[in-house]
């Protein structure tokens, strides 16, 4: 059993082998050559002369005995070991931290992302060889099944670590979180093992071990926050706000609109007329009006009316115009009909004080060059209800959230990309 | 309640929370058993624990709004481990365990209802298969418990006060179990002299149970 050493001498080369987990650790692998060592009651036993990748292990990113505060808790460093997925060959690092009062826990090193990682003490519901479990009422969906084993390992450790041990895994995610499931193929008596990881960013690292020049993540980790998503999540209540304001405001507008007709007039413009101001009628507007609603019709046939109205107070300190081009075409193409524009057109300007107002009238047509008059019938509306301006105002207030709804779909595809699981895999 | 003892070995000076049957000595590690007129040797000498642990004899914490003490440590080891059980008083009377297993904390007791023992030790008294265990469901007052870890092990080190011991060096086995919200139990079956019992409780945070009075660890100070 473990003695008061701070530090033992390794069989092999002779090194020393720091002892940071004193009668909890059970397996020592030595940073200088790379055996591991079997601390048993009697004694020690070199168990394996492994020929490890020695380069590799003098190049860790956060080296042993590195000491760090994540989430509240100063944790030192003092096992690594390095796991490769059997099949697809890929590769990533586990650093073992213990603090003698909180235990242990596991920052994971993979593709350039880190997570945070602590053995559960309940078990998830649902089958481990499910697509889903249930945890604290958070759904984690399977991304990933295979067979790691053990490629590198150096320090110490509560448990044995034997060099190319196997074990199958599982991966299930609901970002930032993740559960991994393990059974070791080595031993027959436990049973599955869970532990939940929570994604950390590097720069959190980095700043807790104080080390620098880890390379950027490249791609998206399997747990690593959407950030698209959180914005969304996190601007919904604003956007969904705003919108029951404009519908609000809008219904607001409609209900008090009083669609107060004051004017119809028939008028037929002459090509004398052409291009020049004619009176056509004169109108009381007895209370401020927020806008007000101009509609033309004419009998046009294959034809057009281009009218522009001008509306000016008597004493001249207020005005508003609106133009308007009337256009209908008709016919048959190769036996279709076709048609094309309308014999109205409506416009709205805005408000107007309670005044007397002249209304003008200056029309172009068509029929003026074959010397026929042109009929406009005008009719004028105080405050109609304006549906344009709402509808622009939602598309805007909708417009980054779509933006942001799109990327953050892109980023889960993205996410995806790496597992057999893919829900964005079309069969 | 504190009683004042003179170890019939090295005459130290013991302060014991109640008259529990057995006890080691602080300073000469003799493990002491009460007889009719207080304590004699066994003559078995306990080993000294050395280890990472945070907590001590006198340790306290809080546990479901109870005030607890640490009075006694069992040290066991297994194939691939160590791990304690620490015997502590509740100030509602009871008596119960601090599991500490590479970190993980649980406080179990005894259970009171006799129907709740015999469910857990009838239930996996095949246990010399332990492979068929391993997995199985376990239904304890309704809570379904599922065995996750069989291993063999042994008592190595005893410090202060335990309510019964088996010789040192005697293998058992300890079966665990877990329950879907942090329950915790476990059985145990002790072949010499025959023996089976079963802890039901639950894990625990470190920062949950509120200590005090834990014990230095050099190089890591408290904050």
């Amino acid at each position: 059993m473990a003695t008061s050493l701070k530090s033992i001498p390794c069989e092999s080369c002779g090194a020393p082998i720091a002892v940071r987990a004193k009668g909890i650790s059970i397996t020592f692998a030595c940073e200088s050559c790379g055996n591991i060592i079997d601390s048993t009651r009697d004694g020690f036993k070199v168990l394996t002369r492994a020929h490890q990748q020695m380069e590799l292990i003098g190049s860790l990113a956060i080296p042993l005995g590195s000491r760090g505060v994540l989430f509240d808790v100063e944790w030192e460093v003092i096992g690594f070991v390095r796991r490769q997925d059997v099949k697809w060959l890929f590769t990533w690092d586990e650093y073992l931290l213990f603090n003698p009062y909180h235990g242990f826990r596991f920052l994971i090193y993979s593709d350039a992302h880190f997570s945070f990682a602590e053995l559960l003490t309940r078990r998830p519901s649902g089958s481990p060889h499910g697509h889903a479990l249930g945890f604290e009422g958070e759904g984690y969906t399977l991304f990933h099944r295979g067979v790691s084993q053990v490629k590198a390992v150096v320090g110490e450790f509560y448990w044995r670590v034997r060099f190319n041990d196997k074990c199958d895994f599982a991966d299930f995610i609901s970002p930032p979180y993740g559960i991994t499931m393990e059974v070791s193929e080595a031993t027959f008596d436990a049973e599955a093992t869970f532990s939940l990881s929570r994604y950390v960013s590097r720069e959190v690292v980095q700043a807790a071990f104080g080390i620098s020049s880890l390379s950027k993540p490249f791609k998206v980790s399997p747990i690593q926050p959407n950030h698209y998503r959180e914005a969304l999540a996190s601007g919904r209540g604003t956007v969904i706000l705003s919108c029951i304001v404009l519908i609000l405001a809008q219904f607001y507008f409609v209900s008090t609109s009083e669609r107060q007709s004051i004017l119809q007039v028939t008028r037929t413009f002459t090509r004398m007329e052409a291009g020049t101001e004619q009176l056509i009628a004169e109108i009381e507007i007895s209370e401020r009006a927020r806008n007000i609603e101009i509609r033309s019709d004419s009998p046009v046939n294959n034809s057009w009316v281009e009218v522009a109205y001008e509306l000016e107070s008597e004493d001249g300190s207020e005005s508003g115009w609106a133009t308007q081009a009337i256009e209908y075409y008709y016919g048959s193409t190769g036996g279709e009909s076709w048609s094309e524009g309308s014999t109205s057109e409506v416009s709205t300007i805005g408000g107007l004080g309670a005044k007397r107002y002249k209304v003008f009238a200056t029309v172009e047509a068509e029929s003026f060059s074959r010397d026929q008059p042109s009929t406009v019938v005008t009719r004028i509306r105080l405050d109609v209800p304006i549906w344009s301006n709402f509808f622009l105002a939602i598309a805007a207030l909708l417009m980054v959230p779509c933006f942001v709804l799109l990327r953050g779909h892109a980023f889960e595809r993205k996410r995806w990309e790496e597992s057999d699981y893919s829900p964005y895999d079309s069969a | 309640m504190a009683i004042s003892l003179s170890c019939p070995s090295c005459g130290g000076e013991l302060n014991l929370h109640s008259y529990t049957p057995y006890v080691a000595c602080t300073y000469c590690r003799h493990i002491l058993v009460k007889v009719d007129e207080g304590y004699r040797d066994t003559n078995v000498v306990s080993e000294i624990a050395e280890d990472m642990s945070p907590f001590q004899i006198g340790s306290e914490g809080w546990f479901e709004g109870i005030h607890f003490g640490l009075i006694g440590r069992l040290r066991l080891a297994w194939e691939h481990g160590f791990w304690n059980e620490w015997y502590a008083y509740f100030d509602d009377g009871r008596f119960g365990w601090l599991a500490e297993a590479q970190g993980t904390l649980a406080i179990l007791f005894e259970p009171k209802n006799p129907q709740v023992y015999r469910t857990i030790l009838e239930d996996l008294q095949d246990h010399d298969q332990s492979f068929l265990l391993l997995g199985r469901e376990v239904e304890i007052s309704s809570v379904p418990f599922v065995v996750s870890d069989i291993k063999k092990a042994e008592s190595i080190v005893v410090e202060g006060e335990m309510p019964r011991m088996s010789p040192l060096g005697t293998f058992f086995t300890a079966i665990d179990m877990m329950g879907p919200s942090g329950e915790i139990a476990t059985a145990e079956f002790i072949p010499q002299p025959p023996a089976r019992r079963a802890f039901v409780g639950r894990y625990v945070g470190f920062t949950d149970l509120r200590l005090s009075n834990l014990r230095e660890l050099q190089g890591w100070p408290r904050r």
